[in-house]
């Protein structure tokens, strides 16, 4: 790739590019942290071509990503990534998100591999940004300020049969298996598995174990009394 | 003759020297002949040179249509500057400024013709024309129109030069502001014109150092007073073929080319082969070219006439250069990689805006890094396409208390659920295919 003439053209084999990296290498070898002014300094004592030229020397550099910039990333910073960005606010609006969820919605033309996703995934949980929980099978990716129990509402949430069901519960005080299922007009063993993965969850739990009703517990009920309105049903795949 | 009119004849006489030895420089040099835009700034210096040559024949010879012919060159001289920077700003020449120089200029060149457009004074014992009435209020205005344009150029340059060019733009707004400040010496002239002395003297102050600066980088002349981000062309199946950064975006070229599609396709209809749209985003404006097999995109914060004639330039070199490879709908971007040529050629006076400053913390490239064997291993067998690959590498070295293992594991974690969904997108594409 030919740039410009620098004592022969400007490409990576050019002697003074060459000289110009090792300077580099031994500046990050010795202070880890390369500061571009100290670079330039070196480099006008120890080559004999003009300032003008190290500059154009250390911009190729920069244009051909060898000199990158070398700020540690840090909480704010990583956030500068649009597509890490994209994937905080998709979790954080929707108090939460599967894999499969995110890598169907995040690269959307598949501009991305599941392992780029999951390199940010990765950044934002090592930033703090978010958590991930099990739920069954699923890996759910939820805001950190969220808590668990929370999360895994929410995400029970986005299915149509659950949420009928909780919608249900949130109306009623206490409801007996048998009238839940003349309630929810669906198959019952269809909804008899959602009250079992409900109630393992503690989302539904027993009013009163010998009559056998049910109701939501207390605590989900008071988050959903605050939030229903603002949790986003969005479908999990 | 007395010293003071020797003194300004001097200063006359070496600004002229100075002006002529620059254009000349400008007019032979190789660097400028490729940017066209400089056409109107090298006829604004030659048109400068006349208007001191003039001036210095006028006083020396006192002579009166030399020195009416001195009074109309600042038509041209502020003519030509108006052109440089429409060309360069703005997305036409024909600004309301330059309008207003244009009826200006032709006022003055109208007035210069009448009788009693100058008159002949007595300065300090020494013979001289000086311009009168309306003649001389149009020649202020127009000079004074020059100037304004002049330092706004200079200061746009300034705030707009990359930090490599900073103190060297910062140096040039200051000859700027000295040779425009000069001119409140103008005004003190007709109080006593012994001012007139300090008048030439700013000004040839102003004059070195604008001149030393565009010697010691004739780059700056054509900083480009906005952001240029990207470039990208695809072809017209929408893949994409060649990109370029002139900042540190955090798209991809697949995601800006996706976007370059949308825009095809929305553009179909109102954009014939060959045809140049300018579509305004929020934050900056995408100019895009099609030609018969590629669309250029390019991404900046402003439109300006200049770009529009380097995409549309680019985009005629670029489809010359591979229409081999464009007929055998070649979409392999290694092929394509040479166009960088046409970006040092079109786009060299676009300056890159990746480095901020000289405190800016650098690294290098994980490549110079000496990462052990088999975690580039493990990362190479994750990110199969390099651009991630080399991404994610160079953000690993900027992460603090980076453990690679930590990501590994992460992904084998998900590995079922990835190949759940890859198997499933495979599926989908299968019945997709024998649907149709």
């Amino acid at each position: 790739m030919k740039f410009k003439n620098v004592v022969g053209p400007l490409t990576l084999e050019n002697p003074n590019v060459q000289k110009i990296i090792e300077i580099a290498k031994e500046l990050i070898k010795e202070n880890k942290i390369l500061k571009l002014k100290k670079l330039y300094n070196i480099a006008v004592r120890s080559l004999d071509i003009s300032t003008g030229d190290i500059l154009d020397i250390i911009q190729f550099l920069n244009n051909n990503k060898i000199l990158i910039d070398g700020s540690k990333h840090t909480r704010e910073t990583i956030l500068l990534n649009l597509y890490r960005k994209k994937i905080y606010y998709m979790i954080d609006s929707f108090n939460g998100a599967t894999f499969s969820y995110l890598r169907e919605k995040i690269f959307t033309d598949h501009s991305g591999s599941a392992g780029q996703l999951l390199w940010h995934l990765k950044m934002l949980i090592k930033f703090k940004y978010i958590k991930k929980i099990k739920v069954g099978n699923y890996s759910l990716f939820l805001p950190l300020d969220l808590e668990d129990d929370f999360g895994k509402l929410c995400f029970f949430m986005k299915d149509e049969l659950n949420r009928d069901i909780i919608i249900l519960f949130m109306n009623h005080e206490k409801i007996k298996k048998p009238h839940v299922y003349k309630e929810i007009n669906f198959k019952r063993e269809n909804v008899n598995y959602r009250l079992k993965i409900l109630m393992e969850h503690q989302i539904l739990i027993y009013k009163d174990e010998s009559t056998k009703e049910l109701c939501i517990s207390k605590k989900m009920k008071e988050f959903l009394l605050k939030n229903l309105t603002k949790i986003k049903y969005d479908k999990i795949n | 003759m007395n010293l003071i009119i020797i003194l300004e004849l001097a200063s006359l006489i070496s600004m002229t020297v100075i002006f002529l030895i620059i254009t000349i420089a400008v007019q032979v040099s190789k660097v400028t002949k490729r940017f066209p835009l400089l056409f109107y700034l090298r006829l604004t210096s030659w048109f400068l040179v006349l208007y001191y040559v003039t001036n210095i024949i006028s006083i020396i010879f006192i002579n009166g249509p030399f020195s009416r012919i001195h009074i109309m060159l600042v038509f041209p001289i502020t003519f030509f500057f108006i052109l440089f920077f429409n060309n360069m700003l703005k997305e036409s020449y024909y600004t309301f400024g330059f309008i207003v120089s244009c009826c200006l200029g032709f006022l003055l060149v109208f007035l210069g013709t009448q009788p009693n457009a100058i008159k002949l004074v007595i300065e300090m014992g020494y013979e001289k024309y000086v311009p009168d009435g309306l003649f001389n209020i149009t020649f202020i205005t127009l000079y004074s129109t020059f100037l304004t344009f002049l330092f706004f150029w200079g200061i746009k340059t300034w705030l707009s030069s990359p930090f490599y060019y900073k103190k060297k733009a910062l140096l040039c707004f200051t000859g700027i502001l000295i040779y425009v400040g000069s001119s409140i010496f103008h005004l003190l002239y007709s109080i006593n014109p012994f001012f007139n002395i300090f008048l030439y003297l700013l000004n040839l102050i102003g004059i070195l150092i604008i001149i030393i600066v565009i010697i010691k980088e004739i780059k700056i002349l054509y900083v480009l007073p906005y952001i240029v981000y990207r470039i990208a062309v695809r072809d017209n199946k929408g893949n994409p073929l060649y990109d370029h950064d002139w900042t540190e975006m955090n798209i991809t070229e697949t995601v800006f080319t996706g976007f370059l599609n949308a825009i095809e396709i929305m553009s179909k209809e109102v954009m014939h082969v060959g045809g140049i749209l300018d579509i305004n985003l929020n934050e900056g404006i995408l100019i895009v070219n099609r030609s018969e097999y590629i669309t250029v995109g390019l991404l900046a914060s402003k439109a300006s006439k200049l770009l529009r004639d380097c995409v549309n330039n680019f985009a005629n070199d670029f489809e010359n250069k591979f229409k081999r490879l464009l007929e055998k709908s070649c979409i392999d971007m290694n092929e394509y990689k040479s166009a960088y040529e046409f970006i040092n050629k079109y786009f060299s006076i676009i300056p890159y805006q990746n480095i901020k400053n000289k405190n800016q913390l650098m690294t290098l490239s994980y490549k110079y890094h000496e990462l052990p064997k088999q975690i580039e291993n493990n990362f190479k067998n994750i990110f199969e396409n390099e651009d991630e690959y080399e991404n994610v590498l160079n953000e690993l070295i900027k992460t603090p208390c980076s453990n690679p293992s930590e990501f590994f594991d992460f992904y084998d974690e998900f590995k079922n659920e990835i190949n759940e969904l890859e198997l499933k997108k495979s599926k989908e594409e299968e019945e997709k295919k024998y649907l149709k």
